[in-house]
């Protein structure tokens, strides 16, 4: 119990044990310690400003610039994984795919006075899908366009063309004016390169196809497909020949197969018989 | 001013980059800590290895620190932790708690405060004061240790015994055995 209440008195500071050992010889550290101890911590504090600052913004900006760069590629990869990798030009693609639809579309015939509604809007939106399905113009899905190499659209004969190719019914014909015209109205910068492009591939021979020459040309394949009708030209050469041999009753009736067969072909007044 | 600001507050200034003020700390507690880590393992060569080693330990640890305890009882318990290191390192140093209890008076009671400049006073107040070193000195390395924790770094039971490790119980029965043993120690003079 006494050394509790030494303990007791020590503690309260009553005691001489803490005065006597304050009289005691005070150990110091050297000075060479003491500069070396200060001189460390000075370094590592001064050590911290240039690093810290790099912390504080590097390591989040690295995350956010990560993230952003996983994210951008997450939306792309889609696009990159479905899209065939195309040698053609925009312009060529585009007018390729709208020639593509416009080929596997059924042609009808438009009545006179009959709206044709070109959804040029969907061309578009076939142009930025690629081989995604289409809405027709009937409303129902067309299968995806087979890809076309990159070749530069062929130049066709401008003006005058094989009789075979005026082989063109004259609905098709209407048809294409029609659409022509209508594409023409469009103000839409898709659109202008299209109709620029159907423009080369429907030249004007095809645009002229007008009833009359129509009904002419399918006089002269059938004439030409029976082999008894020649040329107009040679024809009326027979029938001049024959007038100038006096044998006018034969050139009459010749004249008169002739003026039936090609009503609209202009004959010459001296072969006329009278 | 800054003289003022207490240690707490100085380690966070110290922590948060202010260098200035770890100055002033190391001049407050350079001595204590110095003569703790020397009267304990009794040679100044390695009482300045170890000194020199909880400075540095203090200046890295620094960003750690959280003031939850006072300053002088974390940095004690950084050296008591670098002072058992050693003592595994040479098992020379015997720290063992040898209880004694043996009821003591107090001579140095009897002994003036103030020697008032008496030379006789003097002499004496001077041969007790190296008795009580050598008594010191002689003590269990923990009861010691308590000791000087208590004298050197001011820290009460409870400081002591969070600086060390140990119970508060623990930490109250090292210092009093201390005690009892210093005050027979100066009893044996008279």
């Amino acid at each position: 119990m006494s050394q509790d209440r030494e303990l007791e008195t020590y503690l309260q500071g009553k005691g001489d044990l803490s005065q006597l050992y304050a009289d005691a010889q005070k150990v110091e550290p050297p000075a060479h310690l003491d500069a070396a101890i200060l001189a460390q911590a000075h370094r590592a504090v001064n050590a911290r400003p240039g690093i810290k600052p790099r912390r504080r913004w590097a390591v989040p900006l690295g995350m956010v610039a990560s993230l952003f760069a996983v994210v951008m590629i997450g939306l792309q990869l889609p696009y990159l994984l479905k899209e065939p990798v195309s040698l053609q030009s925009p312009t060529e693609a585009k007018v390729a795919a709208v020639m593509d639809q416009r080929a596997a579309e059924p042609a009808p015939a438009l009545q006179p006075g009959e709206r044709k509604d070109i959804q040029v809007g969907n061309e578009e939106k076939s142009e930025i899908t690629g081989n995604k399905p289409v809405l027709t113009e009937a409303g129902a899905y067309a299968p995806p366009a087979a890809p076309r190499a990159a070749a530069p659209m062929p130049a066709m004969p401008a003006p005058v063309m094989p009789a075979k190719r005026l082989e063109m019914k004259e609905s098709a014909a209407v048809e294409n004016m029609g659409a022509l015209s209508r594409e023409k109205k469009s103000a839409n910068t898709g659109e202008s390169i299209v109709n620029d492009a159907l423009e080369q591939r429907v030249p004007a021979a095809a645009v002229l196809a007008a009833p009359q020459r129509a009904q002419t040309g399918r006089a002269l394949q059938e004439a030409e497909a029976d082999g008894k009708a020649p040329l107009p030209e040679e024809w009326l050469m027979r029938i001049k020949k024959l007038k100038q041999d006096g044998k006018l009753e034969e050139a009459g009736k010749e004249l008169a197969a002739f003026k039936k067969r090609y009503p609209d072909f202009p004959v010459p007044a001296g072969i006329e018989v009278r | 001013m800054r003289e003022e600001v207490d240690d707490e507050q100085l380690m966070e200034l110290y922590r948060d980059g202010d260098a200035g003020v770890f100055d002033i700390l190391y001049r407050r507690h350079k001595g204590g800590l110095y003569r703790y880590l020397f009267r304990l393992c009794k040679q100044q060569s390695i009482a300045d290895e170890l000194f020199q080693d909880v400075w540095s330990n203090i200046i890295r640890s620094r960003e750690r620190y959280q003031p939850t305890a006072k300053f002088s009882t974390f940095l004690y318990q950084v050296a008591h932790h670098r002072l058992i290191d050693h003592v595994r390192q040479n098992p020379e140093i015997h720290l063992s708690l040898d209880a004694e209890n043996e009821e003591s008076e107090s001579l140095v009671e009897q002994l003036p405060a103030d020697p008032g400049g008496q030379p006789e006073i003097l002499v004496e107040r001077k041969r007790l004061v190296e008795n009580l070193v050598n008594n010191i000195e002689a003590l269990p390395a923990l009861q010691r240790e308590a000791f000087l924790l208590r004298e050197e770094a001011g820290l009460s039971l409870e400081e002591i015994a969070q600086a060390t490790g140990v119970t508060q119980e623990t930490a109250k029965s090292r210092l009093r055995y201390a005690v009892a043993k210093l005050r027979d120690g100066l009893k044996g003079l008279r």
